[in-house]
């Protein structure tokens, strides 16, 4: 999967897996910051992100304190899938 | 009017007794063991959990063997050790001046499995005590998280205070659950060792389960409850405010109530459940007061967190340390591992000051401290006679499936189709200039949120008074049953489960107080009472020692009842001063 198409899936899973109510893709800055400034993410959100990395892609995440910086930006979040995810 | 304890006691993996779980704990026993079982967990983990071989049913205890096997593990601990806090004196118990109060987060949990039954409802626990003993009272329930125990004990300390009733006996209960246990698991909370709070390698909790009760009287005894006061953060629903703001709020109060100033505190039983959340903020809270020097402790290191338990169980054991005079060092500490150091006691050591400081804090921005010392004669109390209220609530807002009335007139009808989650966001969309965290909450926290946001639509009431001086006083009869289910539905997804820790946040009723104390600001008291039904009497006796016992000029207060397709909510306020 392309970098582009997967940040497309990336915005529209974090909608759905964090209610983000009236946000669509477009809405959705890939470089933008997701924490504090832009979407204004909060810690719980943060967990939910590390849930949907395991549950959707396999990746583990065993130091939630790394998740600040993977969860930086959409575009960084999809950087760190194509990282890390094993070739099946 | 003083307020004394009378008794205390333990039921835990240490054994039956408050004095037994004292000593046990003075000879540096643990109740937290490694544990393998596979209804908790599909591995191994760190736990403090009770033997049911210690659970038989006391000779005396007023039940037949037969309706005893049919209990469940937490009821069994429960009874035993409310049996043995009162000395089995039915007298005590069974005395309409008395009041029974039981705590708990999730009561019996494990059954959730079994389908809805009426084991799942806290009140349903509460009332099986009531009968067992033969109290004529209804017996509160209070769920507030992890501060329900001192939450508890203080409703009973201001209900004796107010004349209410002369003797309170409040008993504390939680079980190990695969179903907390996931919770914590997904929040990452849960540490690979047993927890070492405030320590340098703290990785996080071990949880724990116990039953503890504690008989407050007004006849003197020589240990008096002589403070206590509980606050809001106002900050987030599951991280305490950076710099322990609401738990400063909380001990103030307390310590002034109680009149003690720092010199003469002579120990602190804090929260401390091994986090680095939780543990740093008690640093920041006990510095910003200055309070570092006076020796502390969090007893988690031995219980683990046994959460509707703990606030009762390490009130007991702080007792016991007036008791015998000695304090019980930090189980698991040895290095500070917070930015700013206090004094963790690290030996076990003669206490010098026979007065405690016990604090607690939970999930929805909750905080509780009481204040017990050693009373050498009965205590002179002088506080103004608060009138009592006669009038009735006024519920300004009530929310039903279908339907939603301000002040009696009905500002919105739009029918209702059987599901909850849909009709209550058309409503607030609707009704409201919108909240974004409204569309994260789950459908109990929408419903509430969408009736104080009616209630203080052309209304700044709150604005009159200090965030301080309003208080939040919330009940109902499922507690958070809906999201309960919810969050045991990811449970069981065939294959792997992934809890979520959105979900599994609001599994507390007391997080709706949370979610409003954030919106709007309010750090004053707050209580979450589980009932059978909307009782204005036992409301308006909470309103009342309330106005009478804090700095309280505001009360806001709810039933917001929530399960499935059936909802029902009653929102309004009164004044101090009217």
């Amino acid at each position: 999967m392309t970098k582009e198409s997967l940040i497309d899936q990336l915005k529209l899973q974090i909608i759905d897996v964090l209610n983000l109510d009236g946000v669509s893709g477009e809405d959705i800055d890939s470089n933008a910051p997701l924490f504090v400034e832009g979407l204004g993410l909060d810690s719980i959100d943060a967990l939910e992100l590390i849930v949907l990395l395991e549950k959707d892609y396999g990746i583990k995440i065993e130091n939630s304190g790394d998740a600040r910086k993977i969860f930086s930006s959409v575009s960084n979040i999809a950087q760190f899938i194509l990282d890390n995810q094993k070739v099946s | 009017m003083a307020v004394y304890v009378l008794s205390e006691s333990i039921v835990s993996p240490l054994g039956i007794g408050a004095k037994n779980n004292f000593e046990a704990l003075i000879q540096g026993q643990s109740g937290i063991k490694y544990h393998y079982n596979t209804e908790v967990s599909p591995y191994p983990f760190w736990g403090s959990v009770v033997s049911e071989k210690l659970l038989c049913k006391p000779a005396s205890l007023p039940l037949t063997d037969r309706l005893w096997d049919c209990l469940s593990k937490l009821e069994k601990m429960i009874m035993i050790s409310v049996w043995d806090a009162v000395s089995e004196k039915m007298s005590l118990i069974s005395h309409p001046k008395t009041i029974l109060i039981f705590t708990s987060t999730k009561g019996n949990i494990n059954l959730i499995n079994n389908g809805l039954s009426e084991d799942l409802y806290l009140f349903c626990i509460a009332e099986k005590i009531g009968k067992i003993f033969h109290n004529p009272n209804q017996v509160l329930t209070v769920s507030n998280a992890c501060v329900s125990g001192l939450s508890g004990i203080l409703v009973g300390k201001r209900l004796i205070e107010e004349q209410f009733y002369d003797h309170a006996i409040i008993v504390g209960g939680d079980i190990f659950s695969e179903f907390t246990y996931s919770g914590f698991t997904s929040f990452k909370a849960i540490s690979p060792i047993p927890c070492r709070p405030f320590d340098s390698k703290r990785q996080g909790i071990t949880l724990g389960e116990a039953a503890s009760a504690i008989v407050l009287g007004n006849e003197y005894s020589e240990i008096a409850l002589s403070g206590g006061s509980s606050s809001n953060d106002a900050n987030h629903i599951s991280g305490p405010s950076r710099t322990g703001e609401g738990l400063k709020l909380a001990i103030r109060e307390a310590l002034n109530q109680a009149q003690i100033s720092k010199n003469e505190l002579g120990f602190i039983s804090l929260h401390g459940t091994g986090t680095i959340f939780n543990d740093e903020m008690e640093c920041q809270a006990l510095n910003g007061l200055g309070l570092e020097n006076i020796p502390a402790h969090s007893l988690k290191g031995y219980y683990g967190h046994t959460l509707g338990a703990a606030g009762v169980l390490e009130s007991a054991i702080s007792i016991q340390m007036i008791r015998h005079g000695k304090s019980l060092p930090s189980r698991g500490f040895e290095e500070n591992g917070t930015t700013l150091s206090f004094h963790v006691e690290k030996e076990a050591k003669e206490l010098k000051k026979f007065s405690i400081l016990k604090t607690a804090s939970g999930f929805g921005g909750c905080n509780v401290a009481l204040v017990f010392e050693k009373a050498n004669h009965p205590i002179q109390v002088s506080r103004s006679i608060f009138q009592k209220i006669t009038e009735q609530v006024a519920f300004d807002v009530e929310i039903l499936p279908g339907e939603v009335y301000y002040q009696g007139n009905r500002i919105y009808s739009q029918k209702f189709i059987g599901n909850s989650d849909q009709w209550l966001t058309q409503a607030y969309r609707t009704l409201t200039p919108g909240y974004l965290k409204f569309f994260k909450m789950d459908n109990l926290c929408k419903l509430g949120m969408l009736a104080i946001e009616l209630l203080f639509k052309n209304n700044s009431i709150f604005e009159k008074y200090l965030p301080s001086e309003v208080a939040l006083l919330f009940a109902n009869r499922s507690s958070s049953l809906d999201t309960d289910l919810a969050h045991q539905a990811c449970l069981n997804k065939a294959g792997n489960y992934y809890p979520s820790p959105a979900i599994f946040v609001y599994t507390l009723p007391n997080i709706i107080m949370g979610e409003i104390a954030i919106k709007y600001g309010i750090t004053g008291e707050n209580l979450f009472l589980v009932l059978p039904q909307l009782d204005e009497k036992n409301l308006m006796q909470q309103v009342q020692i309330t106005f009478s016992q804090s700095s309280a000029k505001l009360i806001i207060i709810g039933w917001v009842e929530l399960l499935a397709d059936n909802f029902h909510c009653k929102l309004g306020f009164i004044e101090k001063t009217r």
